[in-house]
């Protein structure tokens, strides 16, 4: 019955071919040919692999995750129903057993175990094989084999076993998805961003709103939220020292170090947040690490994950962090590509033959938040699982595991191979504790001293079958080999969790030598809940902290404070240190801290930084008294003046100010720091001091600082009517830039007076993009300039630039760029025809040049890079372009480009946040806690907006990118324009090379002071620009795809003798630390530093110069130069376009010296003179 | 009869002792409202309740708007939003069914570490009440259901308190109360499943639920349990035609879940729904597949009493 309805809608599919009304299928002719063959023939693997197909429909359709048995079969989520279900279709998806019984590398053996599913998402097989987990939509399934046919047997006709129930299901590519089995027989599985979950379990009510990982321990029923944040994380992976890391569907950060309570971003309810390793990645799904013995160097123990956009497997080396607790990750070249637009790697894994396994979703169609669920180019019949097996491998087969005793299977613990202890330590632990114990105490006795690998494994397995073995547990704990006591670590925590009397050896091991023994330590001591436990973990404070370490614990110090607070106010020697106890009381966000941090400021001990932290405690949750407190501070010379001045906002804003503090701020307005200027002339309009008038107003008209004059203006408009009196004054002043900031501050008071003198101005060709936006930040501003503009003519640039001030505000301002367009005549873009839009889809696609395309894009006037980035060069508005040429259409790429807000990609959409004093603030949300919203504008500023201060909020159906952007291009910029984003990721120059290049530089460009760059340069040499780079005004610039930076694009300054350079600078990788090598080339990728002068600078003395373009006339392979970062992260380069024979530049960075590259070892020497 | 029967019986005659000769709680031609938590997810997917009122009483319409993990503030249902916003939800779907009657179970979750505490319980349930009866005067309060199997003593403190609590807001808002907590706590050590405990739960309490004193209904609703059970406690499959009522049971319930819950709510009414909100036409679609099984359901159903009183 099913099958023939399942027939019924397939015949229905081609009905749905023929040419409609929808644009989406214009691009229906480049579904490829879904042969296996085919794909097969479009795979580029690495260098020494070979890819061979190990299963493909119609026994497995739609594959979406997959994970061994013990028995080496591989188990395989599978659902046709994805994206939703329709209605009259009977949900019937399956899981299936795949079985190589041959040993031929290819599976001959299917088996559906269980059917009848709702896009299950997830499946986790027991070792034996005889049951699943399953992640079946809102449930968690657990389904077994109860007579031994092979197919799930159902426990109440009818009802599956439901073990965990009432996920949420807002969005089918983020229901619970990726399980995973830990270290010790406890089982992990992870939601995505628009999940909301509330889960009765017998031990509690858990919640996770948001993305995050679960952990579950079956044999007790416990659930609980292990970590949280990403957007779309399907890749989760422990290391074989039980190190966990995760990749992400959208985060666009690589791989991520994970460990428990971290947050990452978008966590919800926190703004204190970790990274992964990579940012500026690709999307990624799933992720394997390749610790077999099979696989041969150098691709043992790389970590793989796949970016589905551009149909490739990308690889990547992690090693530890030279300095801190957790590790750094270096992408090598791809395991595997295709140009095939179907290839869709989700999942990978190393395999019980030690070949790598890829499922491929296989779906010329991506997602259904951009694509209509209904869509007819959907695949949902075919899917394969690929085999990647090295072309020289010597191979290998997993033994017999589930048919052994269990002295065996304990011996297969000590197995080289990683696969075969992971199935060995579950299967013992399913035969349980009674069984295995007393073998497992003599297999420990047998081991040598110093195989500790030995006993983690045993402790692991002790740890599953809820043994304590404390005298093993301790020789771990003692191991030479900081992984093995970083991973006795967390056992150790867990037995103490459970009641094992054991916290002060957990305390001991939070001063351990190695920072990750630390910070297992710190995460296991939060976890018991008690203020002791809150101290043993403050410790670590007297050790060196790297971000893990600093996050983990200010989150102990906020999740136990209503623990160690009232324990500090009874004793303030609880912490044992001042350091420890502030650091504690800083990161708590609780009013009660803040009395220790005064008593703490009283004992004096604190440094300047400490006393920056108790001021920032005193802004946030300091009383009157406290708060007059800071402002004594004032009247000391001593005392840190920008943070006393942000306290006493901060206070401010909390409606508590001092009295009579008005002149040692009114003082502060002469100070030499603008910064200082600033913040004092809004602590005045902040207090109302109305008295300060005559002064802010003389700031106003005489401070040089743009911000200071900012602000003054801005604390006049707070000053009622005298204010407004000065402001109106101010803003007939005859300086352009006085009148400006006046009329901005006005507009939000007055805007009704404030508007005609704008347009006066704007009118008469002043360029006012700040000044429209002033008006526009509030409703009544909006409506006055409107007015005012009625009837008006404005010269066409300044409309246009007004315009653009208003990109990203959304529909609340429609009314003000009608108005603009209006005065300054400029055509709204005509909607195109249904026919148009087909014509130029086609022509984007036929006679698109995507080099052109990618100079429109980098045009300045577009601002395409301004918001987003292509392999992490770019802004971090809009979503990341690097491969979305991969998964996007080209009907979409240009709707996306004329209509933005038709689709808003997921962690884009905008918040519209109406704050109490009338403004409106529109952006992509960052983070938001009970405390504050924290938002990204439209010019990638972070915007905190305090909850308190918030009327309203909401998601806004308004993209933050501009509708009219693409307005002035002519249609065949537009398809080229096109053509290069449908580029993006695929083959060929437009993907993002997988080695280090720079692409995100500085360079000096200000026309307006062009002639003071050249005086200083010409005074002080080319060098002045890596020896002083704060006296120099430095722009970002981005290089293109390929990673070259085209000459012409570089602003020029003026030396010597008509002499011109672009001077540039960019740091050296942040995880660089041994020798890096910096090799110079053209656009095609050549070695030629014709032209460069390099500068390599350590803070003092001077920079050390390199002349890269003398040495290249004679040495080709010169053009490198090897340097050690000790000696300087930032560089520095002159580049003479004179001399430079190159039409861009381009400059790769790498591990090997620069020897190995050329002929001469010697490519280039510092040459002390600084003459050019 | 079967050893459950009796175990039930006697945990009835426990549960309803003060209660003689109670109004009928369902009659023929309601439209049944399920308001509640985990309870009622379960027995979605069982059916065992259901099936026996079913039989139990002619016309009767059931949609389950059960939610696990809910709680009395119906803070399982907030989507993006608040547990505000999560009640809402409810009485939109409420209104959607337009019940005569509704019942609501909530207590369970509330009880947990990480629930809410007795009052914030007593006061959530009574403003839910308040709006349930805005909806129909009939509105019935069920007690959180034991915790099953051994060692669950502390546990089932704790539900007993909520379910006195809930059984109080009952009382105050003069609408019934329907102790399940101790019409099955006597007998849950030998359940070891929920779809058992709901089997006895049926069988025990459908005189309460259906019709006054002992009545054919009564023994119809035994028929889910026939043949006799081959352990104690555990049911056995029902005989044919009562397991295929079960089973279409089951079936109107899926339906249905996709009406009430569908998948992908972002872009089907939530803040992506300018994108992919055209495809929501579809959840009205499944309004006629659910008719049409309850149609199934209700002619199977007089097949059965049909041939019982023959």
């Amino acid at each position: 019955m099913t099958f023939a309805r399942r027939v019924g809608l397939f015949a229905l599919a081609p009905v749905l071919f023929v040419p409609a009304a929808a644009f989406a299928q214009r691009d229906l002719t480049d579904i490829p040919e879904p042969d296996p063959v085919a794909e097969q023939a479009a795979f580029a693997p690495a260098d020494g692999w070979e890819v061979t197909l190990f299963a493909a429909d119609p026994d497995i359709a739609k594959p979406i995750q997959t994970n061994w048995d013990a028995r080496g079969r591989l188990w395989v989520a599978t659902s046709r129903v994805y994206p939703q279900l329709e209605p009259g279709e009977v949900a019937n998806d399956q899981i299936v057993i795949l079985e190589d019984t041959d040993g031929d590398g290819a599976a001959d053996e299917t088996t559906v175990f269980a059917d009848g599913l709702l896009i299950p998402t997830g499946v986790l097989p027991d070792a034996d094989g005889r049951g699943a987990y399953v992640a079946n939509s809102t449930e968690l399934l657990y389904l077994t084999d109860v007579n031994g046919d092979g197919r799930a047997d159902r426990d109440v006709p009818g009802e599956w076993t439901v073990v965990l129930d009432g996920f949420g299901t807002e969005d089918t590519h983020h229901i619970l998805h990726t399980l995973r089995a830990g270290p010790a027989g406890e089982i992990y599985f992870n939601q995505s961003i628009y999940i909301h979950s509330q889960i009765e379990t017998p031990q509690g009510l858990e919640r996770l709103d948001g993305g995050g990982i679960w952990r579950y321990e079956p044999d007790v029923g416990k659930l609980e939220v292990w970590a949280r944040g990403f957007i779309n994380p399907w890749g989760h992976r422990f290391d074989e020292w039980g190190q966990e890391f995760a990749t992400d569907g959208a985060n666009g950060e690589g791989v991520t170090y994970v460990f428990p309570g971290a947050a990452f971003p978008t966590a919800v309810g926190t703004d204190d947040i970790l990274h992964g390793m990579s940012p500026g990645q690709p999307k990624h799904c799933g992720l394997a690490i390749l610790d077999d013995p099979a696989i041969p160097e150098p691709w043992r123990g790389r970590f793989v994950t796949s970016d589905f956009r551009g149909h490739r497997v990308n690889a990547f080396e992690v090693t530890d962090s030279p300095t801190g607790s957790g590790y750094v990750a270096r992408q090598t070249e791809d395991l595997l590509g295709s140009d095939h637009v179907a290839f869709r790697p989700i999942d990978a894994h190393v395999g019980p033959d030690g070949a790598v396994y890829v499922a491929d979703w296989y779906n010329p169609i991506i997602q259904h938040g951009e694509v209509d669920f209904r869509d007819p180019r959907r695949d949902k019949t075919h899917g394969r699982i690929w085999r990647l097996t090295p072309k020289r491998g010597t191979g290998t087969t997993a033994p017999d595991l589930v048919g052994m005793s269990t002295p065996e299977l304990l011996n297969e613990l000590a197995s080289p191979r990683r696969w075969v202890r992971d199935m060995a330590r579950r299967l013992l632990i399913a035969r349980g504790a009674d069984a295995v114990w007393p073998d497992l105490l003599a297999w420990v006795g047998d081991r040598p001293a110093n195989d500790g690998r030995a006993r983690l494994e045993a402790l692991w397995l002790a740890q599953g079958l809820r043994l304590d073995m404390p005298g093993l547990r301790e020789a771990a704990l003692a191991d030479d080999d900081y992984r093995i006591r970083a991973a006795a670590t967390r056992v150790l925590g867990f037995a103490v969790e459970r009641g094992d009397d054991e916290r002060t050896r957990l305390a001991a091991l939070a001063a351990d030598p190695h920072p990750r023994v630390r910070l297992e330590a710190v995460n296991m001591l939060r976890r018991l809940g008690a203020a002791e436990a809150a101290r043993d973990a403050f410790v670590a404070v007297d050790h060196p902290l790297d971000e893990n370490l600093s996050y983990a614990l200010r989150l102990t110090a906020r999740e136990l404070s209503d623990e160690w607070l009232p324990k500090v106010a009874e004793d303030p020697d609880f912490f044992g240190s001042p350091d420890r106890l502030l650091f504690a009381l800083s990161a708590a966000a609780d009013p009660a801290a803040l009395p220790p941090a005064l008593a703490l400021w009283d004992a004096g001990s604190l440094s300047d930084v400490q006393r920056g932290e108790v001021l920032t405690l005193i802004g946030r949750f300091g009383d009157a008294a406290a708060v007059e407190r800071a402002a004594k501070l004032l009247d000391d010379p001593a005392a840190p003046k920008p943070a006393t001045l942000a306290a006493l906002a901060a206070a401010a804003r909390r409606k508590i100010v001092p009295e009579n503090e008005g002149r040692l701020v009114r003082e502060l307005l002469a100070d030499n720091d603008p910064g200082v200027r600033a913040a004092a002339a809004e602590l005045l309009g902040l207090w109302k001091a109305t008295g300060a008038v005559a002064e802010l107003a003389e700031q106003v008209r005489t401070d040089d600082s743009p911000a200071a004059r900012a602000f003054a203006a801005r604390a006049l408009a707070e000053l009622g009517g005298a204010g407004k009196a000065a402001l109106t004054d101010l803003a007939r002043d005859g300086r352009p830039v006085v009148a400006a900031a006046a009329l901005a501050a006005l507009a939000r008071v007055d805007a009704a007076a404030a508007a005609p003198m704008a347009v006066g101005r704007l009118t008469a060709g002043e360029r006012g993009a700040e000044l429209v936006a002033a008006f526009a930040a509030t409703d009544a501003g909006a409506k006055a300039l409107v007015a005012a503009l009625k009837g008006k003519t404005l010269p066409e640039a300044v409309a246009a630039d007004a315009l653009r001030a208003l990109s990203g505000r959304g529909g609340r301002v429609a009314g003000l760029e009608a108005a603009l367009r209006s005065a300054g005549g400029i055509e709204p873009v005509k909607d195109l025809a249904p026919e148009q839009f087909a014509a130029l889809v086609e022509r984007a696609r036929t006679a698109g040049d995507p080099a052109r395309g990618e100079a429109v894009y980098r045009r300045e006037t577009l601002k395409c890079m301004d918001c987003h980035a292509i392999g992490g060069a770019g802004g971090l508005v809009g979503p990341d372009l690097t491969s979305i040429g991969g998964s996007a259409q080209l009907d979409y790429l240009l709707e996306s480009l004329l209509k933005p807000s038709a689709k808003i990609k997921e962690g884009y959409a905008t918040l519209t946040v109406l704050r109490e004093d009338g403004v409106v603030l529109n952006g992509v949300l960052v983070s938001q806690t009970d405390e504050a919203y924290t938002l990204r504008d439209a010019d990638g500023n972070t915007v905190v907006v305090p909850t308190a201060a918030v009327l309203d909020a909401e998601v806004s159906p308004v993209s933050l990118m501009p509708e009219d952007l693409v307005a002035p291009l002519r249609p065949d910029e537009l398809a080229d324009l096109v053509a290069f984003l449908g580029a993006l990721g695929k083959s060929g120059e437009y993907r993002v090379a997988p080695g280090r290049r720079v692409r995100t530089w500085q360079v000096v460009d200000h026309p307006e002071i062009w002639g003071d760059v050249s005086r200083s340069l010409r005074a002080n040499g080319l060098g002045d620009a890596a020896e002083r780079p704060e006296e120099y005004p430095w722009e970002t610039r981005y290089s293109k795809v390929s990673g070259a930076l085209p000459t012409a694009d570089l602003p020029l300054a003026n030396f010597f003798g008509g002499l011109k350079v672009a001077l540039l600078r960019f740091p050296l990788p942040e995880d660089t630390v041994g020798p890096i090598t910096l090799r110079v080339r053209n656009a095609a990728g050549a070695a030629d530093a014709s032209g460069v002068t390099l500068w390599q600078y350590s803070g003092e003395g001077a920079a050390i110069r390199y002349d890269l373009g003398r040495l290249a006339e004679e040495d080709v392979e010169g053009a490198a130069v090897t340097l050690d970062p000790a000696e300087g992260r930032w560089i520095t380069l002159a580049v003479n376009p004179a001399e430079r024979t190159a039409d861009a530049l381009r400059i790769d960075l790498d591990d090997a010296p620069a020897a190995a590259a050329g002929p001469s070892p010697a490519a280039a020497s510092p040459n002390p003179t600084d003459a050019p | 009869m079967p050893a459950l029967i009796a175990l039930a019986c006697s945990a009835l005659a426990c549960g309803f002792a003060d209660d003689a000769a109670p109004e009928p709680l369902l009659k023929p031609g309601d439209r049944v409202a399920l308001v509640g938590g985990s309870f009622w997810e379960g027995e979605r997917r069982g059916g065992e309740l259901e099936a026996a009122l079913t039989l139990a009483v002619p016309d009767v319409t059931f949609r389950h708007l059960g939610w696990a993990g809910d709680m009395a503030d119906q803070s399982a249902r907030r989507f993006f939003k608040t547990a505000e916003e999560g009640r809402e939800h409810l009485l939109e779907h409420v209104d959607l069914v337009d019940p005569t009657v509704i019942f609501v179970a909530y207590g369970s979750a509330e009880s947990l570490p990480g629930g809410m505490n007795v009052a914030d319980f007593k006061s959530h349930l009574a403003s839910l009440l308040v709006e349930l009866k805005k909806r129909t005067p009939r509105v019935v309060v069920l007690s959180p259901m034991p915790e099953l199997g051994p060692d669950r003593r502390e546990r089932n403190a704790d539900l007993a308190r909520y379910g006195e609590a809930a059984a109080r807001v009952a009382a105050e808002a003069d609408v019934p109360f329907v102790d399940v907590f101790w019409t099955l706590e006597p007998v849950a050590d030998t359940l070891t499943r929920p779809a058992d405990a709901r089997l006895a739960l049926a069988v025990a309490a459908t005189d309460r639920l259906a019709w006054a004193g002992k009545t054919p209904e009564a023994r119809r609703a035994g028929l889910l349990v026939t043949p006799p059970p081959a352990s104690a406690g555990n049911a056995a499959a029902p005989r044919e035609d009562v397991g295929r009522l079960l089973e279409l049971v089951r079936a109107k319930n899926d339906l249905f879940f996709q009406r009430h819950r569908p998948q992908n709510e972002t872009y089907l009414r939530g803040f992506r729904a300018h994108e992919q909100g055209n495809n929501a036409v579809e959840i009205e679609q499944f309004e006629p597949l659910v008719a049409a099984k309850d149609a199934e359901i209700r002619a199977l159903r007089d097949d059965i009493v049909k041939a019982e009183t023959e």
